[in-house]
């Protein structure tokens, strides 16, 4: 990278943390810290909503996962505008009313402490390794493009989020996410330009995009109906529903981010924002990733996007297997690319009958390219002993290193860092305010001064960035076990939903329903998840509806709950 | 209430014109 490109990146990491640190209103309060004083204006808590959902995750592998399979993600956030309809008629006005500062705080009110106390410490366990593997992933795939150590560009992403997180607390997080999502999105316009410039002079966008199509990157709707496919329309639409319900509404990463606004009308109209703007938004990403596939039909790619294994495969000892099948490849390309411009001349001379001969002689040769590129994914996979590789991470940071002009390679790996700090920051203060209130204000000194609670919360993001950035250090020893975490936090995502429904939808619901509604959800997920093929998104219905019928069931034979005088 | 329920109205609306611009789109470059 060139040194104006470190540059950038240096003064974005330096501006966010100055940024986050001068924003001190009334934080020396408790209120002040966790909920910015609850005067944060609707339009920043909504785009603070909408940075901390988007992680690097998403700038990195759905843009890898459209150049390699197009378009189809985008049926999985099809629901999230209805979820926030139905979350702003139900869940917004009940917390901000309830004047809480968890969504879990809520549930000691409906129902009990023991309620609260479980939700909250799942909540803990599932998020603070959910953080490590946020952090992991990204700093993974720019170890490799930046050349440094995956513990450097981990400490780079966490450290100074920890810093600012702790000391301006949510304000600092609310503030850096309007400005991380403003980087993000100009990063993302930016890198659709660049990639439509790099096409060749007579392939317009248009062309582009049938050229995409025709091996069926551009689709965008899938109405077959099966359980076991994660992204169809139905999923997207029915299981995702509960899924982003779940998301937005009972995960506190996000509770707090529409806690933080003055009434509950400016709570809503920060979530209706998402309604608005996020799938607009998710087809940018995946425009990118299906412009980037155009732009290495006309440009010759690499076998592999990572440059690490590539150099690892052209020395080691399968060197000459890897080189015959370099040859494969560059023969298939070459092919590819004379085919997709053989389209792109019928396509511009309107000459319809040509276009779909052209059209099918592409598909052949794009599946070509695929198998090999499967052939050497495998080979990798072999000799690296590293069975989880996947190089569509790779394919947006590289094309950013390989072909962006100097200057805007910074601002894309700082827009890269910005998604993933928009993420961590909020996570890390919805971790040290359930630690805090849920737990050391609840159970351990339930008296003492703001200035007491608020060193305690500052100890607690410290805490939860160091404990984070281990994991992260530490993800590919940790790999098992962060699945395993990983899987047990989506067994409870629906299941808390559930709770969440009987606490607000059903006043015949009692604490002890609740808490056996859960136990119960979150089994038969785990039984959905492990015996059968279903698609992981489904399970977030398995698990709604399992607490809500057991949750009743048991009701009926429990006390209810002790009403507040 | 009346400012929220036109809120959702329009969030729906769009929603709908969204979908059926993806849609479009598509059928469009298939």
């Amino acid at each position: 990278m060139h040194p104006v490109d470190w540059t950038i990146i240096a003064v974005y990491l330096v501006w966010m943390v100055w940024d986050g640190l001068r924003r001190t209103k009334r934080n020396s309060e408790l209120e002040g810290y966790f909920l910015g004083a609850r005067s944060i204006p609707w339009w920043a808590a909504g785009l603070s909503v909408m940075a901390t959902q988007l992680s690097a995750i998403t700038m990195v592998g759905t843009t890898g996962q459209a150049y390699a399979d197009g378009m189809r993600f985008i049926q999985f956030y099809y629901a999230l505008p209805i979820a926030m309809i139905v979350l702003s008629m139900t869940l917004v006005p009940f917390f901000h009313r309830a004047n809480v500062y968890t969504a879990y705080e809520y549930l000691e009110r409906r129902f009990d402490a023991k309620t609260r106390a479980l939700t909250s410490l799942l909540f803990l366990i599932s998020r603070s390794m959910a953080l490590g593997v946020v952090i992991s992933a990204p700093a993974v795939v720019l170890s490799v493009v930046m050349g440094l150590s995956v513990t450097a560009t981990a400490l780079l992403i966490a450290v100074p989020t920890a810093l600012y997180t702790m000391f301006g607390g949510v304000q600092a997080v609310t503030w850096t996410d309007v400005k991380q999502m403003v980087l993000i999105v100009a990063g993302l316009f930016a890198a659709v330009a660049v990639l439509v410039s790099g096409l060749p002079s007579d392939v317009g966008v248009v062309q582009a995009l049938r050229i995409a199509g025709a091996t069926g990157r551009m689709q965008t709707f899938d109405f077959s109906f099966d359980l076991t496919d994660t992204y169809t329309f139905w999923s997207g639409t029915i299981a995702a529903l509960f899924l982003f319900c779940s998301y937005f509404g009972t995960d506190q990463s996000q509770v707090q981010r529409y806690l933080t606004t003055p009434t509950v009308d400016e709570a809503r109209s920060s979530l209706l924002m998402s309604a608005y703007w996020k799938i607009p938004l998710q087809t940018l990403v995946l425009i990118v990733g299906v412009l980037m596939f155009v732009f290495f039909v006309f440009t010759p790619p690499p076998m592999l996007f990572n440059p690490v294994h590539q150099k690892e495969m052209r020395e080691g000892a399968r060197a000459a297997d890897y080189a015959a099948l370099e040859r494969r490849f560059e023969g298939a390309t070459a092919s590819r690319t004379a085919a997709a411009t053989g389209m792109a001349r019928a396509e511009s001379a309107g000459d319809t009958q040509f276009r779909g001969a052209a059209g099918t002689e592409f598909k052949t040769r794009d599946a070509e390219v695929s198998a090999i590129r499967r052939e050497a994914l495998s080979l990798v996979r072999e000799t690296t002993g590293d069975a989880s590789y996947n190089d569509v991470n790779y394919v947006f940071p590289t094309f950013i290193t390989t072909y962006m002009p100097v200057g805007v390679v910074g601002l894309l790996i700082a827009a890269i860092f910005a998604a993933a700090m928009s993420t961590i920051s909020a996570e890390l203060a919805a971790l040290s305010t359930a630690t805090v209130i849920d737990f050391y204000r609840r159970f351990a000194r339930p008296v003492a001064s703001d200035a007491h609670y608020l060193r305690v919360s500052r100890l607690a993001t410290g805490f939860w960035g160091l404990f984070a950035s281990l994991v992260a250090v530490w993800a590919s020893e940790l790999g098992s076990l962060i699945e395993v975490v990983n899987r047990f936090g989506s067994y409870f995502y629906g299941s808390l939903l559930g709770v969440f429904i009987l606490a607000i939808g059903f006043p015949r619901a009692t604490p002890t329903g609740a808490f056996v509604g859960l136990i119960a959800g979150m089994t038969a997920v785990g039984v959905a998840a492990n015996f059968t093929n279903v698609a992981f998104l489904w399970h977030n219905v398995t698990g709604a509806v399992a607490v809500v019928v057991i949750g009743l069931l048991v009701s009926l034979v429990t006390p209810p709950a002790r009403r507040p005088a | 209430v009346n400012q929220a329920s036109s809120g959702q109205v329009r969030v729906v609306v769009l929603w709908l014109v969204v979908l059926a611009a993806l849609y479009l789109l598509q059928e469009y470059f298939s």
